[in-house]
């Protein structure tokens, strides 16, 4: 008997192509090379999850899958530029004010993705301020927590706070820059409550004076200042401390354009079209700088604090190759005088400047080690500590979470 | 798992579509393998409450033989009972003794639980009222209830509109195609309409709502009336496409309901597999327009808003509607409104429901409505800016409401050679997965500020 042949059907082009485009994506996820950072978003990409009886149970390998999956989709940077374009189709970016709702990402410091809202004006990406005094109670009290302990065990130690602004303060629309939205109302409102023994340092009027001067101080597209913000910063901490800031020796461009976070986050055209640079002070000389995995000091190694971040598309690397537990950097100025920067990443850029006037100047940044500061102060002969986070701590209670691990009372 | 998640439109979908093509023709290895998936999609997400669902189905089971054989009103009240138990144990515990003045979070709700224990009561009644057998076989009762197209967000498929299939079915070409078409609208209506408003409603929202202006208030009422229909209706065609692939035929869940000209024609084009269940399992067999309807009307509109939450909130919502149908009941009586005027009204009177239902805390809700009716002081310093970027979107939600572009698309339909509809549609599947891939993923976009690397 002839078998019957099958006709092929046109009705079934649709679902063939339906199945061949899902079962080629899947075929593409196991088969094509993994990523392991994404420069894009300053991060690491999830790995792939090992299930457990707990994390079966609780659900966490599901979601570890599911991330892995997100973070590593084939030709995940063509898909994200497509829905930029798609983006682009269904919503309207006028040539005013724009807002970019933020992700659903960490609030917190220590993970801290963009989820605040994102202005878009006048060709400058700047996170949306908004503070809120529970947040700055919060933040005092750590800051105050951390100053009597420092004390009680290295009484002559100055303990100095620096918030500071960025540049959502100086360049938002003046109506988006008052009440809960002033970074300068609520830095004035925190150094209120800040103990008398912690010096509070006005960086908002040297950077506004240095940006009615005409001066380059914030990135366009990074949350960042430049060099010229880090320096005006730098002038307000000698100002405090009674110390004779540096003059500035010139400065050197990095090679390159720069599109940095604020770009990443909302990927808008009228940002690239004009994109940052970075420039960097001659800072004074610099004898030895060392990082450590931890404040314990492990695992030391030695780098040059400016690197040429040729290769990589964030410029603003430049200052110490980004954020490291600890570094310690010794200078030409053989006074015997420490420096301690507890930080964010904003002193990155400022921090070789303190070398003209101490000999020692050790950077922890708290969101990756945890000491007790105290002891540390004690242990390495510190004369001042500067704790020194940019305006938008105060939105949450991240950054206060983070610094009370810093000390025991 | 979610429709709309990576896993499951590039893992999931293809090893289920696959393996029941595989399986074609043979029922019980078809239903074999759709009864694991099922529960695998489910546990997924909820690894420890698929047991509870494996034990609900399997006491329902029992309950349907138990009413087959006794066939007594006591049986099903008991049935009933039983199977509202855990519903109302894992959903309605916190809020019933927090009526009582308790503080008790309640334990964590089970996803879907309300959809499949509506449909495990429509099972045990229609298995008591005769219009359904009692199922033999616990695992093609457990598939009913898992069936993951429908399990997490609905339409409540009835066991009679399914019993045939879950016996034997068949897939054409011509079904899955349409419900492949079908399953791409609803994911796109999900990810690159419902999600782009929804990222807006919840930033401004996210401000305290004294920043609102009254027509910053509406705005973002506007979006939240927009995202929730396409979000719901988005998961119903998702679910209804994926049922013709898979050989099920389920009922249609959402009719255009923004065109309604009355209330009541809104709730018969919103959410139809919950207002028929209600309709039929609890209004009719209350009494319906036969006696004492305005106290049936109350208690299946109670009914309505409790089972959207346990909340005074969804209370009210659904005690808003009784109020809104009562009063159509008896003005429409003596005014006849054209139609010009009356579906603008409509949708105002649902939008405004919908300020019940988003707000959970009653005050945050009394103060919206404040706003929307001339109380709003707010500048819309950051809401202004943010409506305004969503208004092309929100354009293509109020035509795509309307039945606008179905009636496009059978116009071009109706034109077009065979062959360049097959392209056509094609075209459109391929459009629609890459742009709705392309959303996934950037939704998973996440830059981060400090370095950690």
């Amino acid at each position: 008997m002839k078998k019957k042949s099958k006709k092929f059907s046109a009705s079934n082009i649709t679902p063939l192509t339906f199945i061949i485009f899902i079962v080629t994506g899947a075929i593409m996820l196991f088969a094509l090379p993994k990523d392991k950072i994404s420069a894009e978003e300053n991060r690491t990409l999830s790995k792939a999850p090992i299930p457990t009886a707990y994390t079966l149970a609780k659900g966490g390998y599901s979601r570890g899958v599911n991330s892995y999956l997100n973070d590593h989709f084939p030709f995940r940077d063509f898909f994200i530029d497509l829905s930029d374009c798609l983006n682009g189709l269904v919503t309207y970016r006028g040539s005013g004010v724009t807002i970019i709702p933020g992700g659903s990402g960490s609030s917190s410091a220590e993970f801290a993705a963009v989820a605040n809202d994102i202005m878009i004006y006048n060709g400058r990406a700047m996170e949306i301020f908004r503070y809120d005094d529970i947040y700055l109670e919060k933040y005092a009290a750590a800051l105050n927590g951390l100053q009597r302990s420092i004390n009680s065990k290295s009484p002559d130690t100055r303990v100095f706070s620096m918030i500071v602004p960025t540049s959502y303060e100086f360049y938002a629309p003046a109506k988006y820059s008052r009440g809960v939205h002033s970074e300068s109302e609520a830095i004035d409102k925190l150094n209120g409550l800040l103990s008398e023994d912690i010096t509070a340092i006005d960086a908002v009027t040297p950077v506004r004076n240095s940006i009615i001067d005409g001066g380059y101080v914030y990135f366009r597209t990074d949350h960042h200042w430049t060099t010229d913000g880090a320096f005006a910063g730098y002038g307000a901490f000698c100002g405090s401390a009674g110390l004779e800031p540096m003059s500035s020796k010139g400065k050197y461009t990095v090679p390159g354009d720069f599109l940095g976070t604020m770009y990443n986050a909302v990927r808008d055209d009228s940002l690239a079209r004009n994109p940052d640079y970075v420039e960097v002070h001659y800072p004074p000389d610099v004898e030895s700088c060392h990082g450590y995995a931890d404040a314990e000091m492990n695992t030391e190694y030695e780098f040059f604090p400016l690197m040429d971040p040729e290769g990589h598309d964030n410029k603003y690397l430049t200052f110490l190759g980004g954020d490291k537990p600890l570094i310690k950097m010794t200078g030409a100025n053989h006074n015997g005088k420490t420096l301690l920067i507890v930080k964010d990443s904003y002193a990155n850029a400022m921090s070789l400047l303190f070398l003209e006037n101490y000999e020692t100047v050790y950077l922890i940044d708290p969101r990756l080690t945890v000491t007790d500061l105290a002891d540390f102060c004690v242990e390495h002969d510190v004369d001042d500590v500067l704790l020194e986070n940019y305006a938008l701590v105060l939105t949450n209670s991240g950054m206060a979470d983070i610094l009370s691990q810093l000390y025991n009372e | 798992m979610l429709f709309s998640e990576l896993t499951f439109l590039y893992i999931f979908l293809p090893v289920c579509l696959i393996l029941n093509i595989v399986f074609r023709k043979y029922t019980v290895a078809k239903n074999a393998v759709l009864l694991v998936m099922s529960l695998l999609f489910y546990a997924w997400g909820e690894p420890v409450y698929v047991l509870l669902m494996i034990g609900t189905s399997l006491l329902s089971w029992w309950l349907g033989l138990c009413i087959n054989r006794h066939r007594t009103k006591k049986v099903l009240a008991l049935s009933v009972v039983l199977t509202l138990a855990p519903l109302i144990f894992f959903k309605y515990s916190g809020f019933l003794v927090g009526i009582v003045g308790v503080k008790f979070n309640g334990p964590v709700m089970p996803i879907g639980i309300s959809f499949y224990t509506f449909q495990i009561i429509s099972y045990l009644v229609d298995v008591y009222r005769g219009m359904a057998k009692a199922q033999r076989n616990p695992f093609y009762l457990m598939l009913y209830v898992s069936l993951f197209p429908q399990l997490i967000a609905g339409p409540i498929v009835r066991y009679v509109d399914v019993e045939r299939e879950i016996n034997d079915r068949q897939v054409t070409g011509e079904d899955f195609t349409n419900g492949v078409l079908r399953f791409v609208t609803g994911l796109g209506k999900k990810v690159i309409l419902a999600d782009t408003v929804g990222g807006v409603i919840a930033s401004v929202l996210a401000n305290p709502l004294s920043e609102l202006s009254t027509l910053g208030a509406w705005g973002v009422m506007l979006c939240y009336t927009f995202q929730i229909y396409f979000d719901f209706s988005g998961y119903s065609d998702m679910a209804i496409g994926l049922g013709k692939m898979l050989g099920f035929k389920y009922n249609e869940n959402f009719d255009h309901p923004y065109i309604s000209a009355s209330i009541k024609e809104f709730w018969r084009r919103w959410h139809i597999s919950m207002s028929s269940f209600f309709r039929d399992y609890i209004y009719i067999p209350m009494g319906g327009n036969r006696r004492h309807q305005l106290l049936n009307m109350l208690v299946v509109w109670a009914a309505t808003g409790l089972w959207h939450g346990a909340g005074w909130n969804f209370i009210l919502w659904g005690l808003y509607f009784f109020l809104l149908l009562t009063a159509e009941k008896y003005l429409t009586k003596k005014i006849k409104v054209p139609a010009p005027i009356s579906i603008p009204v409509t949708f105002v009177l649902v939008t405004l429901g919908w300020v019940l239902f988003y707000f959970e805390d009653m005050g945050q809700a009394l103060q919206m409505f404040k706003i929307m009716f001339g109380g709003g002081t707010g500048s819309d310093l950051l809401a202004g800016p943010q409506l305004l970027s969503v208004i092309p979107t929100l354009v293509i939600c109020a035509v795509g409401s309307t039945p606008l572009p179905v009636r496009l698309k059978d116009k071009v339909i109706s034109v077009i050679p065979g062959w360049s509809r097959v392209i056509l549609e094609t075209a459109f599947v391929i459009v629609m997965l890459l742009a709705c891939t392309a959303m996934i993923v950037s939704g998973t976009y996440s830059p981060f500020l400090y370095f950690r690397f």
